[in-house]
C-alpha cells in the first residue's frame, strides 16, 4: 500500500548474482523465524490477558500480566520489524521519489539505504554496550517474576541486527540490479 | 540557537530524510539525532545512549499492547463471512433511503468501528466488501469511494480506538472517558455523511442507479439476522469495558476470543486462517509500534531542545483568544497531517499541545476528540493519506480522483469539528455521566 | 555562559517530586548564580520513566533526575528498605531511616558513577475502602489494589485479595466494583475523586516510600566549585523542605474528602490488634529482605532501632 508505484526501470531484468541471493535467503529465513516467534508471543499475550480476566472473577491475579504483556509488545515489535520491512509494510513517503528517474532515483535510494544502515549499526553499538552492562550488573525488573533486564535489551539488539541485514540486502540489490521496487525483494 | 532557527533545522532535516523516502521510523530517529547534534551540540555517545534507551523502553507498554490485539481481531473478522454478512444484512435495510446502498459504507463503517480500534482496518475491511458490490450495481464511483474514505475514519472516533488509547497514555487522561467522549461526535459525523449522500442523490441524477429494488419487510428481517454475529461481537467488547469485566486495554483480547468463538460456531475456523491473520497482524503492528517508539525519541529530542516549552510560550505570548489557539492548532495539524501519519502526529504534538489547550481553558478529554478528528483529516489528505492509499488499491483509479472524491467528506469533517467547538457538550456530555 | 543541565522527572509540578525539584533548583541557582542553569523536565518529557533514571543518569544521558528508590531494588535489594511495610510509622521515623541508610545508598550510587542528593518522601499509604479498617475481619477478602510486590505479599498474608491493576485502569475498575479498596495515600485518593466510589479512608501507615535526586558524577565534577558547593550545601535544607511539604499534605486532603462525605479513621482509632495482624503479615516480607541483603541489611535495621531509641 506504500511502495505501490509501477514504473519499472530497464535495469531490473538482470539476473541476480549468487552472493546477493545467498544474502537474501539468509536474511529472509532469519526474518521469518523472528516473525514466527513474534506471532507465538502475541498468542501467549492474548491468552495471559484472558487468564487475568477470568482470575479476577475469583479475586485472584497473576500479579504480572501487565509487566509480561508490556515486554511482550516490545518483543513483537522489534522481532517482526525486519520481516515487515522485507514485506514492504514499513511505510515511507514515495511522493517525491516516484517522480524521479534514472540516476537521480538510484542515488536517492542509495542515500536512504546507506543512511539507514549507518543509523542501525550505530544504534547496535550502543545497545550492545547496554546488554553487556545489564548482564554484568544482573539488574532485574521490580516485579513478582523478576525479569533480567538484559533479555529485553538483547531482543532489541537482535531486532536491530535483522533490520541491518535486511537493509544490507537492499543495498546489494541496488548495486546488482539498479533501482527496483520492494515487491521484487520477495523470494 | 533561537526557536525559529531550531525549528527550521528540524523541518529541513525532516524534508530531507522523509522526502528522500527513508522509512519513516528511521527518518524520525535521524531527525532526532541530527537535532541533538546540530542544535544542542551533544556528543554522539550521549545521543546514541539516549536514542537506544528511549526507543527500547517506550515500546515496553501495557497500553500499547492493545494495538496488535485489536488489529488481530479486525483481521479475523475480515477473513470470515462476518464481514460479508455486514453488507448482506445492511443492504435491504437501507434500500428505501435515497442513496440506497451507498449508506452501507457509512453504517457499515459505524458498526465496524465499534469493534475495531483502527481506521485503516475499518476502511480496508468494509471497503473490500462494499466497493465491488456498489460499482457492480452502477453506483457513482466518486460517492462510493469518498463516503468510504470518510466513514472509514470512524474507526478512531467511535470507541474502541487505538488513537485514543495512545492519546490517553500520553496526556494522562482516562481512556474510558475518552472512549465515551468520541461516541456522540462519531454518530454526528455519520448523520452528516448520510445526509450528504441523501442530498446529492436528490440533486445529481445517476448518483444512484435507477432500478434499485426496494426490499420487502421480510427481507429486512433477514438482514437483521445477518447482522447478529457482528452485533454480538460489538455488545461483548463494549459490554466487557463498561461492565468492568475488562479494562479498555484488555477489551481487545475479549474481542479476539469472541471472534474466534464465532468462527468456530459458524464452521469457519481453521488453523491456516488463524496463522495467516497472525502474520498480517504482527507485520502491521510492528510497523505502527516501531513508529511510536521512534516518535517518542523525537519528542524526547524536542524536550531536550526545550521546544515544547518555547512553542507553548510563543503561542501564549501571542495572547490569542482560546478560539485563536484552537484555530492555530487546527491549521498546524492540517498541514502536518498532509505529511505525517496520525500516530506520529499524536505522539509528536501532544507534549506541546496539551499544556497549551489546558492553559486556554479547554478540557483535555474534549481535546482528545478534537485531536482524533484532526488525525482523521490527515488520513484524507495527500501526499501521505493512508485511507486514500487503501481506497486507491480498492478502486484502482488514480490518486488524484480519489482525493477529489474524498474532498466533500473532508469538508464535512471540518464542519463537524466546528460544531464540536461550538457545542463542546457533544463530546463532554457522555463522559460526564460516567 | 552557565552550564545547562536538565532534571528529569516522571511526574509533574503538581506532585511532591515536582514541588521538591522546583524548590531545590531555585535554591541551587540562588547560590551558584550564573554558574549553572537547571531546567526541570516533568511528565517524563525526556522519554525516561522513573525506573529508567538510574541508567540514564549513569550514562550521562541526562545530568540529574528524581527516582522512586524502591524501583531500584532490581539493581540492589538494599533500595527496598524505604518501602518495607510498617517499618517507619511516622514522618520523623521515615526521616531517621533515610538518614541512617543514606551512606549505604550513597555507596551504590557512587559505584555507578553518580552522586546522591536529597530525598522526597511519599505521604504514608492507608486503605481507601467501603468501611473503616478497624477489625481483622474488615481486611479478610478485601479486593484491594496494591502498588508493589511487598504490598501484594503483605496483604495476601493478611487475608485480603490484592489485585494488580494499572493506575490508568483503576477508575473503571472502581466504578464497576472490580476492586473495593485501594492502598494509597490520602492525596492519591483525592486525585481520582475516590469518594465517588468509596466511603472510608483508614490511616494504617503502611509505608512512606521515598524518591531520591541523583546526578551524574562526571557532569558534577565539570561544574565550577561554586556550583558544586551549591548542589551539596542545599541537601539538608531540601530534605527539610520536602518533609515539611509531605507532612502538610498528609492531612490536608482530609478536609476535601470529608466535604465529599468520606469518613477518615485516624491511626489512634484503629485497634492495636489490627496493626499487630498487619505487622505479622509483613514479617515475612522483612525476613525475605534480610535474606537478600544479609549483614548490610541487618546492620541498617539495628542502626535504625538504635536511632529511634535516642
Ligand atoms: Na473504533
Ligand atoms: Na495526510
Amino acid at each position: 500500500m506504500t511502495d505501490n508505484n509501477t514504473q519499472e526501470d530497464q535495469s531490473i531484468k538482470r539476473p541476480t548474482p549468487k552472493w546477493v541471493s545467498v544474502l537474501e535467503m539468509i536474511s529472509s529465513r532469519l526474518n521469518r523465524i523472528a516473525a514466527g516467534i513474534s506471532a507465538i508471543l502475541l498468542v501467549l499475550m492474548v491468552g495471559l490477558i484472558l487468564v487475568e480476566i477470568v482470575l479476577r472473577f475469583f479475586s485472584l491475579s497473576t500479579f504480572m500480566t501487565d509487566v509480561l504483556v508490556g515486554h511482550g509488545v516490545a518483543a513483537i515489535t522489534f522481532l517482526a520489524a525486519a520481516w515487515a520491512l522485507e514485506e514492504g509494510s514499513m511505510i515511507r513517503i514515495s511522493a517525491v521519489t516516484q517522480v524521479l528517474r534514472g540516476r537521480v532515483r538510484w542515488a536517492t535510494e542509495a542515500f536512504c539505504i546507506v543512511s539507514v544502515e549507518i543509523l542501525i549499526v550505530w544504534l547496535m553499538y550502543f545497545e550492545w554496550r547496554t546488554v553487556g552492562k545489564l548482564w554484568a550488573r544482573g539488574s532485574t525488573t521490580e516485579h513478582y517474576l523478576p525479569i533480567p533486564l538484559w533479555i529485553p535489551a538483547a531482543i532489541f539488539l537482535v531486532g536491530l541486527a535483522l533490520l541491518g541485514l535486511q537493509i544490507l540486502v537492499r543495498g546489494a540489490r541496488l548495486i546488482s540490479h539498479g533501482y527496483d521496487e520492494n515487491s521484487l525483494l520477495k523470494l | 540557537m533561537s526557536l525559529v532557527a531550531a525549528s527550521i533545522v528540524v523541518l529541513l532535516m525532516m524534508a530531507l530524510f522523509l522526502g528522500a523516502g527513508v522509512w519513516i521510523f528511521a527518518g524520525l530517529i535521524m531527525v532526532g539525532v541530527g537535532a541533538l547534534y546540530i542544535v544542542l551540540d551533544f556528543d554522539l555517545i550521549r545521543i546514541g545512549t539516549i536514542a537506544t534507551k528511549v526507543v527500547s523502553s517506550s515500546a515496553v507498554s501495557w497500553e500499547l499492547a492493545a494495538i496488535p490485539v485489536f488489529i488481530w481481531m479486525g483481521d479475523i473478522i475480515f477473513r470470515t463471512d462476518i464481514s460479508q454478512r455486514l453488507f448482506r444484512g445492511l443492504s435491504p435495510i437501507v434500500s428505501r433511503i435515497p442513496g440506497g446502498l451507498l449508506h452501507t459504507n457509512v453504517i457499515g463503517c459505524t458498526i465496524f468501528a465499534a469493534i475495531s480500534g483502527s481506521s485503516n482496518a475499518t476502511t480496508a475491511t468494509v471497503g473490500k466488501i462494499t466497493i465491488p458490490e456498489l460499482l457492480k450495481r452502477g453506483y457513482d464511483l466518486n460517492l462510493a469511494s469518498g463516503s468510504l474514505a470518510g466513514a472509514g475514519t470512524f474507526g478512531l472516533l467511535i470507541p474502541p480506538s487505538i488513537a485514543m488509547i495512545i492519546y490517553g497514555v500520553l496526556a494522562e487522561v482516562s481512556i474510558v472517558k475518552l472512549f465515551a467522549a468520541g461516541l456522540v461526535p462519531g454518530l454526528l459525523m455519520a448523520f452528516l455523511y448520510s445526509g450528504y449522500i441523501i442530498v446529492v442523490s436528490f440533486i445529481k441524477p445517476g448518483a444512484e442507479p435507477a432500478n434499485v429494488e426496494k426490499a420487502s419487510f421480510r427481507q429486512m428481517l433477514r438482514g437483521v439476522w445477518d447482522l447478529v454475529p457482528i452485533l454480538v461481537l460489538m455488545l461483548l467488547v463494549l459490554g466487557s469495558i463498561y461492565s468492568g469485566l475488562a479494562t479498555p486495554s484488555e477489551a481487545a483480547a475479549v474481542g479476539v476470543a469472541v471472534a474466534i468463538l464465532i468462527t468456530v460456531f459458524t464452521g469457519q475456523f481453521s488453523i491456516k486462517m488463524i496463522v495467516d491473520s497472525l502474520m498480517t497482524t504482527i507485520r502491521i503492528s510492528a510497523m505502527i509500534c516501531l513508529l511510536i517508539a521512534a516518535a517518542s525519541f523525537l519528542s524526547a529530542a524536542f524536550a531536550f531542545m526545550h521546544l515544547p516549552v518555547q512553542i507553548t510560550e510563543a503561542i501564549a505570548n501571542m495572547n490569542l483568544s482560546p478560539i485563536g489557539v484552537l484555530v492555530i492548532l487546527a491549521l498546524l495539524y492540517i498541514v502536518l497531517g498532509m505529511f505525517i501519519d496520525g500516530t506520529s502526529m499524536t505522539v509528536m504534538t501532544v507534549p506541546i499541545a496539551v499544556p497549551l489547550i489546558i492553559q486556554a481553558g479547554f478540557d483535555p478529554i474534549w481535546f482528545g476528540v478534537f485531536l482524533v478528528i484532526m488525525i482523521e483529516l490527515s488520513a484524507l489528505t495527500p501526499p501521505v493519506g493512508l485511507n486514500l492509499y487503501i481506497l486507491q488499491g480498492l478502486t484502482t483509479v488514480g490518486l488524484g480522483r480519489t482525493v477529489w472524491a474524498a474532498l466533500p467528506f473532508f469538508l464535512l469533517l471540518c464542519l463537524g469539528t466546528a460544531l464540536l467547538v461550538i457545542f463542546p457538550q457533544l463530546a463532554l456530555w457522555l463522559p460526564g455521566l460516567l | 555562559e552557565p552550564v545547562k543541565w536538565d532534571f528529569s522527572d516522571e511526574y509533574d509540578l503538581s506532585g511532591f517530586t515536582g514541588q521538591a525539584a522546583k524548590h531545590c533548583i531555585a535554591e541551587v541557582e540562588k547560590i551558584a548564580g550564573d554558574d549553572i542553569d537547571i531546567t526541570y523536565q516533568g511528565s517524563g518529557a525526556l522519554g525516561f520513566s522513573s525506573a529508567d533514571h538510574f541508567d540514564a543518569v549513569q550514562d550521562g544521558s541526562v545530568q540529574a533526575a528524581v527516582t522512586l528508590l524502591t524501583q531500584l531494588s532490581g539493581v540492589d535489594p538494599i533500595f527496598s528498605l524505604s518501602s518495607l511495610p510498617f517499618l517507619a510509622n511516622t514522618p520523623e521515623q521515615a526521616y531517621l531511616l533515610w538518614q541512617v541508610a543514606r551512606p549505604e545508598y550513597e555507596k551504590v550510587f557512587e559505584e555507578n558513577g553518580m552522586k546522591l542528593l536529597w530525598a522526597v518522601p511519599n505521604a504514608p499509604s492507608g486503605i481507601h475502602a467501603k468501611k473503616p479498617i478497624t477489625s481483622v475481619d474488615a481486611i479478610t477478602g478485601l479486593r484491594i489494589r496494591t502498588y508493589d510486590v511487598n504490598g501484594t505479599e503483605t496483604l495476601k498474608r493478611a487475608g485480603a485479595a490484592p489485585l494488580q491493576i494499572a493506575w490508568s485502569d483503576l477508575v473503571p475498575q472502581l466504578s464497576t466494583g472490580g476492586v473495593d479498596a485501594v492502598l494509597t495515600s490520602a492525596d492519591g485518593g483525592k486525585q481520582i475523586s475516590i469518594w465517588d466510589y468509596l466511603s472510608d479512608f483508614t490511616e494504617v501507615n503502611y509505608a512512606m516510600g521515598i524518591f531520591v535526586a541523583h546526578v551524574n558524577a562526571d557532569a558534577f565534577d565539570r561544574l565550577t566549585p561554586a556550583a558544586q558547593t551549591a548542589l551539596t550545601v542545599t541537601i539538608d535544607d531540601c530534605d527539610a523542605f520536602n518533609w515539611e511539604v509531605m507532612q502538610k499534605a498528609m492531612t490536608s486532603p482530609y478536609e476535601t474528602m470529608r466535604e465529599n462525605g468520606m469518613t477518615i479513621t485516624t491511626d489512634d482509632e484503629v485497634p492495636q490488634e489490627v496493626f499487630d495482624h498487619l505487622r505479622e503479615a509483613a514479617s515475612e516480607v522483612h525476613k525475605d529482605w534480610l535474606e537478600k541483603t544479609g549483614e548490610r541489611g541487618a546492620a541498617l535495621l539495628d542502626a535504625f532501632e538504635k536511632a529511634k531509641m535516642q
